[in-house]
């Protein structure tokens, strides 16, 4: 195999550019590019000197340093010129490279000069191809004979020239004995032939310095090489310089002095760099020639530039090759790189020269298709892969990499050369844990190992060619993994089963002792709460039993004293009397004796005088004991007023409990039930209760209902779910439309409620979802989900006495959710597109005045019609100043979904989330907001009542709660009676009803007064309630009254 | 016995997460009564993979897709749709009861079936209409023969092709039936009006059918009564005639079977009227179904019935009058309904 003789091209068009081209790339120059050769001059002498001399020459060089070149373009030139001047100038070259059969490849090699073998056919030539063979392998002669067979002229010199002789080590597979032997064959082969003096053949070789130490093992071929070698020296810059300009000038073309500084910076002293700086230089001349702006342009840096300076070059040269390939193709390359590669330590990739059929083994494809990839590598002009592209491949033929660079410049290549390394390594720990396994040494593996080994055989899916460069037991390693994952898998799911297990007891433990706790905690709460009450009720008790104690005492203290008292007034009246006596007595005896008589006279009147005062005592103690006595009642009716405010509470919850209570009746007591609402509502009104508590509303409805009163009567008309209420602020209608697009007036007056169809149900879909009317109550405005029309949606603009036919306002996208009419009645805002643009109408034509990003569920507008305010689904409240062209701001955040939005004229903002939690806040205001808790399920509608008495919302669970305004954390009243979710609600303009309308095709209107209920009852009973059911359900120590007159 | 275990163990827990989607269920039901749609997307998927039956599955489907329709999120209610209608192809709305917005979307989805294939078979009663007497006994222009009705059997596919009103069909059968009648008559009389001979022909034809026909059901009730008119191609397999005969007081009964066919034609046409009802059984209808099929054409090739049978001719004293069948058929079958569901309109 000569690069010489051999060369035929291909006349593609590729290939005559590249002839033109002066550079020759990655590959060596061949002999007849000697013209274009630079840079070595005047060394081949000394080659030739030792080569006559000693007829062998070892031409010694690092990799990349030009031997083949040196050899090809240097010396033989010379040689042929017959400078040689003790032998016949008559010279006949054979040029071999062993590869990966020296024998076979140096018997081809000599045949290729033979005309008569050139002229045979293709069995002519296998026979002569194995005489010659057989004639080599047969003695370490073999060489010398098989010239004298060819010879054709006796003064003919012969030079053997092996080329790239390190291939004899590195292509050597060392397991193989018989590799081995063919090598020290092919050694002894062509020592024998130096050594034979008959026939002066002469011997060349060119070797990388880095395997001089292999040879070694050759002991006559180490002496040759210490007689005779040439250790090609590194280029000066000079020469370098040369190398460049010289091949520029052949090609009649300049080059600029900056580009060849340039060059000769990028290459440095490596002397690995020169074929980089061949390769480069003909990508540039390539490209120079094609894009050059006119024909006398020197090649400059642009151009050199341009196909990626010597850093990429190569590089970009390698993905142009990869790009060519089909998909396929791509995956065959890759594993083709990876087999020619290996890394060996971090940074540091080595060529592995690998066999064709090898390489098809491990990708698992056939030869052909392998030729093909490789073949875009080493097309002429490319030579990113050798063998050169002239020589034909077969399964045997070594492919490597032309130079190593190429691994450390391409990027691919050498993220593939890492990739193949972490999969060897993968695959190797993984054999050694299988091998360890199967002596019992290792358990299976488990993740992360596991996993990481399957992420491996997913991506690299090792065939068995590929697992035994590396390790021989490839299947043993393969079942390996496969069962660690089986058993994996099974314990996975062993696990999986007891998890399962595991839970459902301890979810069966959990709840019961779940249960346990619940019943625990209500009992003991239920249990503080009876100790808390007795100990009250025992202190009050206690203290207004001393204070009675106290009084009481009191007064019989003070009438003791008032007795005692009377009676030391009595005492001394006696005295008194006893002392007139004995006055008299003593006046009597007086009489008689006259002299003694005065002056006993004188001390009967002083004795009568202090009777007197001792009365006038008597009777101070007396008032004193009076004025006690006052005392004592007055505490005694305090006492009484604290009773009565005690009773007054207790009466109060007395009303609310058989108010509670009556709602529990059946139907069969109704009367008692009405007795029972009433008697609640008489307490309630009498002791001054909450004016809406919610259990008197309870009571009194549910009676009211239970006695076919009709203002609770249900507003029928509808067949399906009502989505749509509304009303205005003045008169007495409100419009109620449901999903299948009927819409219904209601003019209310108390209870009687009239209903006018202003549009049936359509026959096609029509869910209505938004109602609005003007003020003034003459038009009325329907959206929802409609059949498009013209790919937009439109609103109905209907008038509102009688049946009529809508007007349709177009320019609507997708569903309309939301309509609102400005306070002035000149035009209407809707949300629409998904709740994701507000537009502005005129009852003619429809502009979109703000778009949001985020979906936005409700949309509430100012009553002074300035502000637009948005229930946004992220939870946010946006707010959108319609002076100020619809700047948005966010004003709130929720956190939760919001679903509705409502304002109130004085600017009060409520909003309704997916939780059922309602928000209360002043718009603009600095106070914070106030939550209503109550509903449990999504809000569906918010409204402010007109009079400014509530805020109504009404929730999915069924239920609208009616907040009182002016105690907004008292308990609202909860209208219940819904059969399913209540989706919309309005009030009627003088507020004294609410409307609700349910998923079902219900329509409930309730009275927002209690005592419009209360008025019903006692015209709907004729008795009283029995004494006895007074006792049971009012309270035996509540004095009997007449809940109804008679 | 540890199998035994872990079979048990194993029903043990399918059961129980079996009973785990049935408590979900109950779970969806009331979280959507209550209106927190929101929750039941996640709340069902698990269950919705694999856990529920079917008619469980059903109705967590139509829980999602209401929920859907309530959280306004219309592309997902489609998914949904779509995936309950590939799951249950029969699902069915409740015109009265369930909400507008399901009814409207179930609208926009073609839920009736594209095809439906089924199956037959059943009884038939042949009769004929003579056109004109022929027999080699025929000399006194008074011959005494009476054809009578026979019981066949019939069999065949059906295809049906709906019409989009759903009120109009196309149906094709291809039948095998077999029809049988009879020929009886009393030749050669004494002058005393006594009979000589008694001849007995029982005709059995094999035929093959393929009748297209356009059905109509204009009732909306569950039993489905159609009414249905088309024609047939009729094609003659063979035709076997069991002949008997006997002189009286003279001979034994001769009897013997003769192949009949080449003195038939081979394609005769008739025309159909059908009537009968489709009940609902599981997914597909039963099908009852009463036919009558009236023949247009001659089925007999009278010239040749010599050539063909010259022993029937003049050993049985056969008969080579022209006459047409008609047939009257009841059939019973079970026809499936193929779906196809898609969204057919926005």
């Amino acid at each position: 195999m000569s690069e010489v003789t051999a060369a035929p091209q291909s006349a593609s068009p590729q290939a005559t550019a590249d002839r033109n081209n002066p550079f020759p790339g990655l590959r060596p120059f061949k002999i007849e590019e000697s013209h274009l050769f630079f840079g070595r001059e005047g060394q081949s002498d000394e080659v030739l000197l030792k080569l006559s001399k000693n007829r062998f020459v070892g031409v010694i060089g690092p990799s990349g340093s030009g031997k083949s070149s040196f050899i090809y373009c240097g010396v033989l030139p010379i040689l042929y010129g017959g400078f040689l001047t003790d032998t016949s100038p008559n010279w006949e070259v054979i040029v071999t490279r062993p590869g990966a059969g020296p024998i076979d490849n140096l018997a081809e090699s000599l045949l290729s000069k033979d005309p008569k073998y050139i002229a045979s056919d293709a069995e002519e030539k296998k026979i002569k191809r194995t005489i010659i063979t057989t004639l080599l392998r047969s003695s370490s002669i073999g060489l010398v004979e098989s010239i004298l067979q060819l010879r054709r002229s006796e003064d003919k010199n012969y030079l053997i020239l092996v080329d790239q002789f390190e291939e004899l080590f590195r292509f050597k597979d060392s397991s193989d004995a018989g590799a081995v032997n063919e090598t020290l064959a092919f050694v002894n082969l062509l020592m024998e032939a130096v050594d034979y003096l008959d026939v002066p053949i002469y011997v060349g070789i060119t070797m990388r310095s880095d395997f001089i130490g292999d040879c070694a093992q050759f002991p006559d071929l180490t002496k040759k090489i210490n007689d005779s070698h040439y250790l090609i020296p590194q280029m000066t810059r000079d020469q370098k310089r040369k190398a460049i300009i010289g091949p520029v000038a052949v090609g009649g073309a300049e080059i600029t002095q900056r580009l060849t500084q340039q060059l000769l910076n990028d290459l440095g002293d490596n002397p690995d760099q020169l074929p980089i700086l061949q390769h480069s230089l003909m990508r540039t001349w390539s490209y120079w020639s094609k894009y050059r702006d006119h024909k006398d342009e020197p090649v400059d840096t642009k151009h050199y530039e341009a196909i990626g300076t010597m850093k990429e070059a190569l590089s970009l040269h390698a993905n142009e090759a990869y790009d060519e390939l089909t998909d396929d193709q791509k995956e065959i390359c890759e594993s083709l790189f990876k087999a020619i590669t290996e890394k060996r330590g971090e940074n540091f990739g080595i060529r592995r020269p690998t066999r064709l059929g090898e390489i098809a083994a491990i990708a698992d494809v056939s030869e052909e298709e392998v030729i093909e990839v490789i073949d875009k590598f080493r097309q002429p002009g490319r030579s990113l892969l050798t063998p050169a592209s002239h020589i034909k491949l077969d399964s045997k033929s070594m492919i490597d990499i032309s130079h190593e660079s190429l691994m450390r410049i391409w990027i691919r290549l050498k993220n593939w050369v890492d990739d193949e390394a972490e999969a060897v390594q993968m695959y190797l720990r993984l054999s050694e844990a299988a091998a360890m396994y199967q002596v019992g040494k290792a358990g299976l593996w488990r993740p992360p190992d596991l996993q990481l080994a399957l992420n491996w055989q997913a991506k690299h899916k090792p065939t068995l060619v590929w697992g035994q460069r590396y390790h021989p037991a490839f299947e043993r390693t393969m079942i390996f993994l496969e069962y660690s994952k089986k058993e994996f898998e099974t314990e996975q799911r062993i696990k999986e089963l007891q998890q399962k297990r595991r839970l459902r007891n301890a979810r069966i433990v959990a709840l019961v002792l779940a249960t346990a706790t619940v019943i625990s905690i209500g009992f003991l709460i239920y249990a503080f709460y009876q100790k808390t009450k007795a100990d009250e009720a025992l202190v009050e008790v206690q203290e207004q039993k001393q204070i009675a104690e106290e009084n009481a005492e009191l007064a019989k203290k003070n009438e003791a004293e008032a007795i005692k008292n009377e009676q030391l007034a009595k005492d001394n009246e006696q005295q008194a009397v006893a002392a007139k006596q004995d006055a008299e007595e003593q006046r009597d005896i007086a009489t008689s004796a006259l002299a003694t008589a005065r002056e006993q006279r004188i001390r009967a009147e002083a004795g009568e005088e202090a009777a007197r005062q001792n009365a006038n005592l008597a009777q101070q103690r007396q008032k004193q004991a009076e004025a006690s006595e006052e005392l004592a009642k007055q505490r005694q009716r305090e006492a009484e007023i604290a009773k009565a405010e005690a009773d007054r509470l207790r009466y109060l919850a007395i009303g609310k409990s058989i108010g509670l209570k009556s709602t529990q009746f059946r139907a069969e007591q109704k009367e008692l039930k009405g007795l029972l609402a009433q008697q609640a509502y008489v307490f309630n009104t009498k002791y001054e209760g909450d004016k809406y508590d919610n259990d008197i509303y309870d009571g009194l409805y549910y009676a009211i209902k239970e006695l076919g009163d009709p203002l609770v009567e249900s507003l029928g008309g509808h067949e399906k779910g009502i989505r749509a209420l509304t009303s205005s602020s003045t008169g007495n209608l409100v419009f109620s439309a449901d999903t299948q697009g009927k819409i219904l007036k209601w003019s209310l007056q108390g209870e009687s409620r009239m209903a006018d169809t202003l549009v049936s149900a359509r026959n096609q879909s029509h869910v209505i979802r938004a109602l609005a009317v003007t003020s003034d109550n003459s038009r009325l405005l329907a959206g929802g989900e409609f059949i498009a029309e013209n790919g937009s949606n439109y609103v109905e603009l209907f008038t509102t006495n009688g049946k009529n036919t809508p007007k349709k306002i177009s320019g609507f996208e997708s569903n309309v959710w939301n309509i609102i009419i400005a306070p002035d009645d000149k035009g209407f805002y809707t949300l629409d597109k998904n709740g994701r643009s507000i537009k502005y109408s005129n009852f003619n034509t429809v502009n979109e005045v703000a778009t949001s990003g985020v979906r936005l569920n409700d949309i509430a507008l100012s009553a002074d019609g300035k502000y637009l305010l948005c229930a946004g689904n992220n939870g946010k409240v946006y707010l959108y100043d319609i002076n100020r062209s619809y700047a948005q701001t966010e004003i709130m955040d929720n956190g939760a979904t919001l679903l509705n939005i409502a304002i109130s004229k004085d600017n009060q903002v409520a909003i309704g989330d997916e939780n059922g939690l309602i928000k209360v806040f002043k718009l603009f205001g600095t106070q914070g907001f106030t939550r209503l808790i109550g509903h449990t399920s999504p809000i569906e509608g918010i409204e402010f009542s007109p009079d400014g008495r509530f805020i109504a919302t009404a929730s999915r669970d069924k239920t609208v709660r009616l907040w009182n305004r002016n105690d907004i954390n008292a308990q609202p009243i909860t209208l219940k009676d819904h059969p399913d979710w209540v989706f919309a609600i309005a009030f009627s303009p003088n507020s004294e009803q609410i409307l609700a309308g349910t998923k079902e095709t219900v329509v409930r209107a309730w009275p927002t007064n209690i005592e419009v209920m209360a008025d019903k009852i006692c015209n709907k009973l004729n008795r009283n309630m029995t004494s006895d059911e007074w006792e049971t359900f009012v309270g035996d120590d509540v004095p009997y009254e007449k809940t109804c007159k008679d | 016995m540890r199998r035994l275990l872990v079979l048990f163990l194993f029903l043990f827990i399918a059961q129980l997460g079996y009973s785990q989607c049935a408590q979900i269920l109950r779970q969806g039901r009331t979280v959507y009564d209550e209106g927190r749609i929101h929750e039941l997307p996640s709340l069902l998927a698990s269950c919705i993979k694999s856990g529920f039956s079917d008619e469980e599955r059903t109705e967590a489907y139509r829980l999602l897709i209401l929920s859907y329709i309530y959280l306004d999120e219309p592309e997902k209610a489609d998914e949904t749709m779509l995936a309950l209608l590939r799951d249950n192809p029969e699902f069915q709305i409740n015109q009265e009861s369930d909400p507008a917005e399901l009814i409207n979307l179930y609208g926009t989805f073609r839920t009736k079936p594209i095809l439906k294939v089924g199956v037959k078979m059943g009884t038939n009663l042949t009769t004929t209409n003579l056109i004109q007497n022929g027999s080699v006994n025929n000399l006194n222009g008074e011959i005494d023969q009476d054809f009578s009705a026979g019981i066949g059997l019939i069999g065949g596919l059906v295809v049906e092709l709906p019409f989009k009103n759903n009120k109009l069909s196309l149906a094709l059968e291809l039948s095998f039936n077999r029809y049988s009648f009879k020929s009886e008559s009393n030749l050669y009389s004494n002058a005393d009006g006594s009979i000589v001979t008694n001849t007995l022909f029982v005709e059995n034809q094999n035929i093959a059918e393929l009748s297209p026909s356009i059905q109509f059901a204009p009732f909306k009730m569950n039993i489905s009564p159609f009414f249905g008119l088309g024609g047939s191609l009729n094609y003659l397999l063979n035709t076997t005639t069991t002949s008997s005969r006997e002189v009286l007081g003279f001979q034994e009964i001769r009897e013997n079977d003769i192949d009949l066919t080449d003195a038939r034609q081979k394609l005769t046409y008739s025309i159909i009227l059908s009537a009968g009802i489709k009940p609902k059984l599981n997914r597909g209808n039963v099908l009852i179904t009463l036919r009558y099929k009236y023949g247009l054409v001659n089925v007999v090739n009278s010239d040749k019935t010599l050539d063909v049978a010259p022993e029937f001719i003049f050993d049985y004293y056969g008969y080579y009058s022209d006459f047409k069948t008609s047939h009257l058929e009841l059939a019973i079958g079970y026809i499936f309904n193929i779906y196809n569901p898609k969204k057919i309109s926005q």
